[in-house]
């Protein structure tokens, strides 16, 4: 009896849930809503996605992460040497638009100065901790010749020394022995600059009446004909008023930056070399 | 042989120490390499090796630096004798002589050319900077004993003699045993 029972029951809840599923069916046809159980269906199911999509993005980013991993390695090299590159190639640039910079100037300043003027760049420097000399790539066959001066942009740097066919010897105007006859601009007193030997430069026999103040500009007298005239020295930087004496002692901020020199000019005369070949 | 070598060497350490070494920074001074190949060359080599090499070199100088010429070679000539004559009474060959050697020799060779430079020119007086002297110091203490090491390699090799370790104590004959 039991056993004839079953089949009815389950052919009375398969013939439910089909009408159910026809009423359903039968409710949507014609519509563009979801209904209730269509909404509780995509919610469950959505959820399942969601956290399907969830886990298959975990697991495959790791996987590709870890794929990755091992080219990165190459690539981030790669694009370090890349970047040394540019650097270096950007350090270049930089150079050469500093060096076009200062010749520039110098080009500027060779057109102010009297010709022949001939542009020479350092190529030694004095070892010693007592002289002030460089050695500059100009020599005799080019013109140049004991005395001549030698400036930058900024002022005054000192006077040929000596010099071979080739390359000549400059002694600066920071060294003890260099003295150039000078002017203070504003009031036109006149003195004689010397180095100090150690950067800086001394501004001798000016009277203790002569009126002096921090900041005053030098520039070259051009007495003794050799230095033109007007060319920045330095500034006074300090001054000592001694009751002894008749003269003020004065020390001079040089106009030119001595360790960072690169390019100089020569002044020619107007009978050298340069003066007769090259500047005609 | 060894004089032609350590000429060369010179020169390439005068033209070192007055291009490339001069870029340094202020606080690295002066890097003075030629000073302890001279200061070598005095005590290492032997007349009439040693004094035509120093002479050479102070002519060299003369050119690259100051402005009065004969000033170099006068003071290393100087320097030579002196060490000639206290190298026949004192032992100065061991590493450990090298520091206070080179310092004492730099002091002393600085301390002529001042005299001498100022004797020359009264007028323009010199400044004697001995921060600047003592930091030229401090930095030819670092460079003596790795320089000493390579000069004294050189001239085992030009002269062939007998490779012994820097550090190895130089061996003396023992007076006591005969």
């Amino acid at each position: 009896m039991r056993q004839k029972n079953k089949p009815i029951k389950a052919y009375i809840l398969f013939g439910a849930i089909l009408t159910f599923i026809l009423i359903l069916i039968a409710s949507t046809v014609g519509r563009q809503e979801l209904n209730g159980p269509q909404r509780f269906g995509l919610d469950v199911i959505g959820k399942g996605q969601y956290l399907n999509t969830r886990l298959t993005n975990t697991f495959s980013n790791i996987w590709l992460g870890y794929v990755n991993l091992v080219n990165v390695r190459k690539e981030n090299q790669h694009l370090k040497d890349e970047l040394d590159s540019f650097k270096k190639t950007n350090i270049t640039y930089r150079e050469a638009v500093a060096t076009n910079v200062r010749l520039s100037k110098l080009l500027q300043l060779k057109d102010a100065l009297p010709p022949p003027t001939l542009t020479a760049q350092i190529v030694g420097r004095d070892p010693s901790l007592w002289f002030r000399t460089i050695i500059i790539d100009r020599g005799s066959s080019e013109g140049v010749e004991k005395g001549m001066p030698v400036v930058t942009v900024e002022g005054v740097v000192g006077q040929i020394l000596d010099a071979s066919p080739n390359y000549s010897k400059v002694l600066l105007a920071n060294d003890p022995n260099s003295a150039i006859d000078v002017l203070i601009q504003k009031n036109r007193v006149q003195g004689i600059v010397k180095g100090k030997g150690t950067g800086n430069y001394q501004l001798l026999y000016v009277l203790k009446n002569a009126d002096v103040e921090k900041g005053d500009a030098i520039v070259t007298s051009g007495l003794g004909d050799i230095f033109p005239k007007g060319l920045p020295v330095g500034s006074v930087s300090h001054i000592t008023r001694s009751k002894r004496g008749m003269f003020q002692k004065i020390e001079i901020e040089p106009a030119v930056d001595f360790p960072q020199l690169e390019y100089l000019i020569i002044i020619m005369r107007e009978h050298s070399l340069a003066g007769e070949e090259f500047f005609k | 042989m060894p004089v032609i070598i350590f000429f060369i060497l010179g020169i390439f350490l005068l033209v070192l120490q007055t291009s490339f070494l001069t870029s340094l920074p202020d606080w690295m001074g002066r890097p003075d390499p030629l000073f302890v190949l001279i200061v070598f060359v005095t005590v290492r080599l032997k007349p009439p090796s040693a004094p035509i090499l120093l002479l050479l070199l102070g002519l060299i100088m003369d050119i690259f630096s100051g402005i009065f010429l004969g000033i170099y070679p006068i003071v290393y000539i100087l320097l030579f004798f002196l060490l000639f004559s206290l190298t026949q009474r004192l032992f100065l060959y061991e590493a450990v002589h090298q520091i206070p050697l080179v310092l004492t020799c730099y002091l002393l060779v600085n301390g002529l050319l001042f005299s001498v430079a100022t004797f020359l020119a009264p007028e323009n007086a010199l400044v004697w900077q001995w921060k600047k002297v003592l930091l030229q110091m401090f930095m030819l203490a670092l460079m003596t004993l790795p320089l000493f090491s390579f000069f004294d390699s050189l001239d085992r090799w030009v002269t062939r003699k007998k490779a012994t370790s820097f550090f190895q104590r130089a061996q003396q004959k023992n007076t006591f045993r005969n």
